[in-house]
């Protein structure tokens, strides 16, 4: 097929659903790093895919990964997609738990008396 | 009988009222206008808006309910039970190969780390179908 350099038929479309359906199976069986793995591929290759970037947000909720979820909640703004219930709350703890992290890590200042 | 405190006169007058007569306490001790509802909502705001020590972090599992969520995954990973293994294992190898050329092609580093896990699941399946040929052939 390289050498004849036949053009492959684009069935981008199932790849994205193959990738989603075995990263969702991942998930299921605790694998949650390998799913996003798989999800972040799938989302190499259709950046504006929604469902991918719902499943990355809540696979990293999962995970742990903060940082992740916003960036996925943000590009599903951007996308221009309504968010479910559970995604919101997601967004709002993963954005208080970032505060928590650099509450914690930031030492309070110490107040001189004048 | 010179000695006896006032009271003790009474008592042995038999005179004395032993039911004191305290105010009456209100039901529910609340600040003074303050109602219960108010206050109630007061904490709540209070719950939602403190930021926690990560020792007290609160836990997502038990806030958030992901059945919605949920309820999309089961579906797909019920396709793949459904799914025949050679049909499965056949469609992640032949997608794998499909993708190598173009992941690689990239800098992507999310893409390359997606493509070495289907390589590797694409390797298991190759492993576990020459095991059952080897069994069968035997």
């Amino acid at each position: 097929m390289y050498q004849a350099n036949v053009p492959l038929p684009d069935r981008m479309p199932d790849d994205i659903a193959l990738l989603q359906r075995i990263a969702a199976g991942h998930f299921v069986f605790g694998q949650h790093s390998k799913a996003l793995r798989l999800l972040k591929l799938a989302f190499w290759l259709d950046r504006g895919n929604q469902r991918t970037v719902e499943f990355i947000a809540f696979v990293a909720f999962r995970l742990g990964d903060m940082e992740m979820v916003i960036e996925a909640s943000d590009r599903l703004t951007k996308l221009g997609v309504a968010k479910s219930d559970e995604l919101r709350l997601c967004h709002r703890l993963a954005l208080l738990r970032q505060g928590n992290a650099k509450s914690a890590k930031t030492p309070t200042p110490v107040r001189r008396p004048r | 009988m010179a000695g006896l405190s006032k009271s003790g006169r009474r008592e042995q007058a038999g005179t004395i009222d032993h039911a004191v007569t305290l105010p009456a306490l209100p039901a529910k001790i609340e600040p003074a206008g303050v109602t219960r509802a108010a206050r109630k909502s007061y904490l709540a705001g209070l719950h939602n808006v403190t930021r926690r020590p990560p020792a007290m972090r609160l836990q997502s599992s038990a806030t958030i309910d992901f059945t919605g969520i949920e309820a999309q995954i089961l579906p797909e990973v019920k396709r793949i039970a459904a799914t025949e293994t050679s049909d499965f294992a056949f469609s992640i190898a032949e997608l794998a190969l499909r993708l190598e050329k173009r992941v690689n092609a990239g800098t992507d580093q999310g893409a390359k780390d997606g493509l070495a896990v289907l390589s590797e699941m694409a390797r298991m399946y190759e492993h576990l179908f020459v095991l059952q040929s080897g069994e069968t052939g035997a």
